[in-house]
């Protein structure tokens, strides 16, 4: 495992106008970086701006404020060659089955448009061949390429969807919930997929996601973000055995286990509260509205995430790991 | 169908039931003799994922399904030892909604987005009940405390596009449960919403089943949410039911090879094995022009010749756990050794210790 | 382990359980025979039955538009006096008209210059609009503001008094006539594919496009447009109606198609005048054009309950 960046992001920032007054902050002021061959998770809930950053990291939206450098270049700063290039590197695979195929394509058109794209092969035969050998990685028959998204299931049309970014030989992908429309036994499918594609391109990823279980399985590291801010980033298992931040620890308690034994000896610990929209956010850390640990100073904190212990990091320690067991 | 219990005590029984849909394709054997039962006051969950049936099944029981297309070929249906099976849309109409209620997955299904939420609320408590207008404006605001909603003042006269996901959807669940019914069917309640907002309905619902002694049958394909709630699991795959028992049963001592290998493939949070999570190779089955066979068998590891010819007919492991699989027969035993010894080994890794008689 | 005593009855042995595992090939089985957008939209449209009619009514016209005129051995515009006025009769099917001329062949020489007229005044303004549309959808911004606030100046004067406009400065005949036609009857195709590029542009399956790195032209043509030709075609079918009506209009009012040519609008116009005495030359241009425009409404309504998308799944 090479240590290496891959990403840096300093200070990301990306906000939307809503209506004539309102901002919506999706992404406040994100900081982090991703390493070479690595699988970093990024679970949120709605509201929490992951897929937004997802889409900045992919250059799909620039940044309003702050800068993504990828192998040390800005990529704002990048010529109209130097973009093509970066969609060659930097692959999307997206959360809908359902609406990001072109309904009006062959699945063999749809692996196929970015190799045509970017002129990868001289002739419509290695073409052909190339996409019947991505079916076949990807668990498809060739004989699927010639029919239209509207006849395969939702978890085959997710593998559609990797098979054409995989077509482009990409170095990073950005997996914006990839398997939360799927079925459960498909998700574990996918989710192996991702692994032993992983492992044979030598891919590094970013797995966005909302299921934190199947999250903590696939990822070295895992960042929590909540209402556009990042609270804590730790590796997989020390995330949830010593989850510092309160978010976090609220966000496990809620995660049910399929096991009744356990669930049943769970305490019900009463999580009140609705998720509060991004416009209009409090001052400080955007969590102070459900939080028990809370108290004055949270209206005026700084969220900088800081390293407590390797490679843990987080803006609030309140929640200080052994409070987790309650599970 | 059982003919040794007690069945008349129960408050839903369905024998045989077959529901399909004409297409221009073909039919579409959607759920094909199923049979099950609902005690008073249960938690049941059904389980399965797309194309198993499992809305189908609880649509027809509610009489919800467009027929046409959709057609009960076969099957009884029995709610509260009355035999509902033919009944038409006037005759269900002092069950659906007043005895047997039905939350979707996606609220705004049954929001209508130009009304305000407490004159929806009153809609519903008028369809079945009479009573002046201050009592059921004071029943409304009753209604949306249980279903767990802050403010119900201020929320009836709240338009649905005001409200997040989750208060719509507890929204729902207060017009479900104003003609306090006796059955509450839901279909995948939270599988659009939040984790935290999930865990919070799935207590409310926890609740109103304790307080109004409601059943209910809460379709998921989230086994977490399974434990969490039920008492019962009812298994289907291929529009067909292929294991029913209650709820640790199911989860430590399943015999049917597709709930063990839908569980296997359910990553846990709170156990650390970096091992392999198993997965099921292919996917559901396509359910039109389906053969006459186990649909589970092409992607099963344990399958048997027999397996492609029949569908199994129940076999009990015990009173309250049958399971629908050739391997229970005497002569499939060296397969289903193997089949155990494989789910032992798994079991044994996350520290079980859970004991086999041979 | 307990296991129960065989409770099947017939037909079994030993044999039926040997293991067969996992069935690779029948796995991702697809049941359904493949089908396209336009085979699928075909079969629907066959099951509506007005929509049949209308295709039919409309072919009715268009076979004899064509062959029409080559059943008689007459031209349109031979005068004879000595037979003019006469009757239905064997010689000439629908009689003669006041200067001698047979009617059958004028009046299908008719429907061919205004159905020639209808449908290429509408393939060109459709395409007018399909890229204009597709320019202001796609790039938003000022060149969509622009664009629009042009659609709506035009829209707000009446249709009729634009072309009517046009065709006194561009003068008579056939191609005036499609000109006129083409330059006023772009305004709905384009708002109408404008709209739909807008919300294709937010689906899932562009911004796709876009991480694959193609480029504008690539979008527009291998994305937006084709899932825009089912609203596309329905729009097309309902102009070709318009444009029929806006030519017999003007033919009829004397600007359009002058005489010794024929149209059916022309021939309404001299059928007015003739109506106290010969009222079958007013009756039959005019039962042309409805069922002719109808025809066209009855397809265009089937075409889009065939070819909408939101009905498909």
């Amino acid at each position: 495992m090479k240590n290496e960046k891959m990403f840096e992001l300093k200070n990301v920032k990306k906000y939307f106008k809503v209506g004539s007054h309102q901002i919506l902050k999706a992404v406040d002021d994100v900081s982090f970086d991703i390493m070479q061959d690595e699988i970093l998770g990024l679970v949120g809930e709605s509201g929490s701006g992951k897929t937004t950053l997802g889409r900045v990291i992919a250059n799909i939206y620039p940044p309003t404020n702050g800068y993504v450098l990828y192998n040390g270049y800005n990529i704002l700063q990048y010529s109209k060659e130097q973009r093509k290039v970066y969609t060659k590197n930097v692959q999307v695979i997206f959360q809908d089955p359902y609406s990001s195929l072109d309904p009006r394509m062959t699945v063999g058109e749809i692996i196929a448009e970015g190799m045509i794209i970017h002129n990868m092969y001289s002739s419509s035969k290695e073409i052909k061949e190339r996409t019947h050998e991505l079916l076949e990685l990807v668990g498809l028959n060739s004989e699927h390429s010639n029919r239209f998204p509207h006849e395969f299931s939702g978890g085959q049309r997710q593998r559609i969807g990797i098979a054409r970014a995989l077509a482009l030989n990409p170095k990073f992908l950005v997996c914006d919930e990839p398997i939360s429309a799927l079925d459960v036994s498909i998700q574990a499918q996918i989710v192996n997929l991702f692994k032993k594609i992983q492992a044979e391109m030598q891919l590094t990823y970013l797995f966005i996601a909302h299921d934190l279980s199947m999250v903590k399985y696939i990822s070295d590291r895992v960042a929590v973000m909540y209402l556009g801010k990042i609270v804590e980033i730790a590796s997989s298992n020390l995330l949830y055995k010593e989850a510092l931040h309160p978010y976090t620890e609220f966000l496990l308690s809620a995660i049910p286990i399929p096991d009744p034994r356990v669930e049943s000896k769970r305490s019900n610990i009463k999580l009140e509260g609705e998720i509060p929209s991004a416009i209009n956010l409090p001052k400080g850390c955007p969590f102070q509205g459900r939080c028990k640990y809370k108290d004055d100073s949270c209206s005026i904190k700084d969220m900088t995430l800081i390293e407590i212990s390797s490679n843990h990091w987080t803006s609030c320690t309140r929640a200080e790991g052994g409070k987790v067991s309650t599970l | 169908m059982d003919n040794n219990l007690d069945t008349r005590g129960n408050l839903l029984n369905v024998y045989d039931l077959s529901v399909s849909f004409d297409t221009y394709a073909g039919e579409v054997k959607a759920v094909q003799n199923v049979s099950f039962y609902l005690n008073r006051g249960e938690i049941v969950s059904i389980v399965g994922e797309s194309g198993s049936g499992k809305s189908v099944m609880t649509q027809s029981i509610a009489k919800l399904l467009p027929f046409p297309p959709a057609r009960i070929k076969s099957g009884k249906i029995i709610y509260n030892n009355i035999d509902i099976s033919n009944y038409s849309f006037q005759e269900m109409r002092n069950i659906k909604g007043k005895e047997i209620s039905y939350i979707f997955q996606d609220p705004m299904t049954g929001l209508n987005p130009t009304m305000k939420i407490g004159a929806q609320i009153i809609e519903a408590i008028y369809s079945h009940n009479k009573m002046k207008k201050s009592d059921a404006i004071a029943y409304s605001i009753d209604l949306l405390k249980d279903a767990g909603i802050s403010n119900p003042n201020k929320r009836i006269s709240q338009y649905p596009y005001e409200l997040s996901g989750g208060m719509r959807q507890r929204v729902m669940i207060a017009m479900a449960i104003a003609s306090k019914p006796k059955l509450l069917i839901a279909d995948e309640p939270t599988t659009a919403l939040d984790v935290t907002i999930q865990s919070q309905i799935l207590g409310t619902l926890k609740e109103l089943n304790r307080n109004l002694g409601m059943a209910i049958i809460l379709i998921t394909h989230d086994m977490g949410i399974v434990a969490n709630i039920a008492t019962r699991v009812i298994v289907m795959y291929g529009g067909k039911i292929v294991e029913t028992g209650p709820i640790i049963e199911i989860f430590e001592n399943s015999l049917h090879p597709y709930t063990r290998a839908l569980l296997a493939s359910v990553p846990r949070i709170d156990i650390d094995e970096k091992k392999e999570l198993s997965y099921i190779t292919g996917s559901p089955p396509d359910m039109l022009n389906l053969s006459e066979r186990c649909p589970f068998a092409p992607r099963c590891k344990y399958s048997m010749k027999i397996c492609y010819n029949k569908f199994p007919t129940e076999y009990k492991a015990n009173e309250k756990h049958s399971v629908y699989c050739f391997l229970m027969e005497g002569s499939a035993q060296k397969t289903m050794h193997k089949f155990l010894r494989d789910y032992f080994i798994e079991y044994q890794t996350v520290n079980r210790g859970v004991d086999y008689e041979k | 382990m307990p296991t129960s005593p065989s409770i099947i009855a017939e037909g079994i042995d030993c044999t039926d359980f040997e293991e067969v595992g996992i069935k690779p090939d029948e796995v991702e089985v697809i049941n359904k025979p493949s089908t396209t957008y336009f085979k699928d939209a075909w079969r629907r449209f066959k099951s509506n039955k007005v929509a049949i009619l209308g295709l039919l009514i409309l072919s009715f016209f268009i076979i004899m538009a064509i062959f029409g005129p080559l059943m008689v051995p007459y031209k349109y515009n031979d005068s004879n006096l000595k037979i003019a006025n006469q009757s239905f009769s064997a010689s000439h099917w629908f009689g003669t008209d006041e200067l001698g001329r047979d009617y059958w062949a004028r009046i299908w020489i008719g429907g061919r210059i205004s159905l020639l007229i209808g449908v290429l005044a509408t393939i060109l303004q459709g395409t007018i609009g399909i890229i204009i549309g597709s320019i202001s959808g796609f790039f938003g911004g000022k060149i969509d503001s622009f664009l629009m606030r042009i659609v709506e100046f035009l829209q707000a004067f009446p249709y009729l008094v634009w072309v009517t406009l046009l065709i006194l400065i561009a003068g008579s005949g056939i191609i005036p006539m499609i000109l006129a036609l083409t330059l006023t009857g772009w305004l709905s195709m384009a708002r109408l594919v404008r709209g739909q590029i807008l919300s294709i542009k937010q689906e899932d399956y562009v911004i796709a496009a876009t991480a694959l790195g193609a480029d504008r032209r690539r979008i527009i043509r291998r994305h937006m447009i084709p899932n825009s030709m089912g609203v596309i075609i329905v729009n097309l079918t309902f102009s070709v109606p318009q444009a029929i009506f806006s030519e017999a209009f003007l033919s009829f009012i004397g600007i359009g198609i002058k005489p010794p040519m024929s149209s059916w609008g022309l021939l309404v116009s001299l059928g007015m005048s003739q109506l106290t005495s010969y009222p079958m030359r007013l009756l039959i241009p005019c039962i042309c054009i409805s069922l002719t425009m109808l025809s066209f409404q009855l397809l265009g309504d089937g075409l889009r309950d065939a070819l909408d998308p939101k009905l498909r799944h």
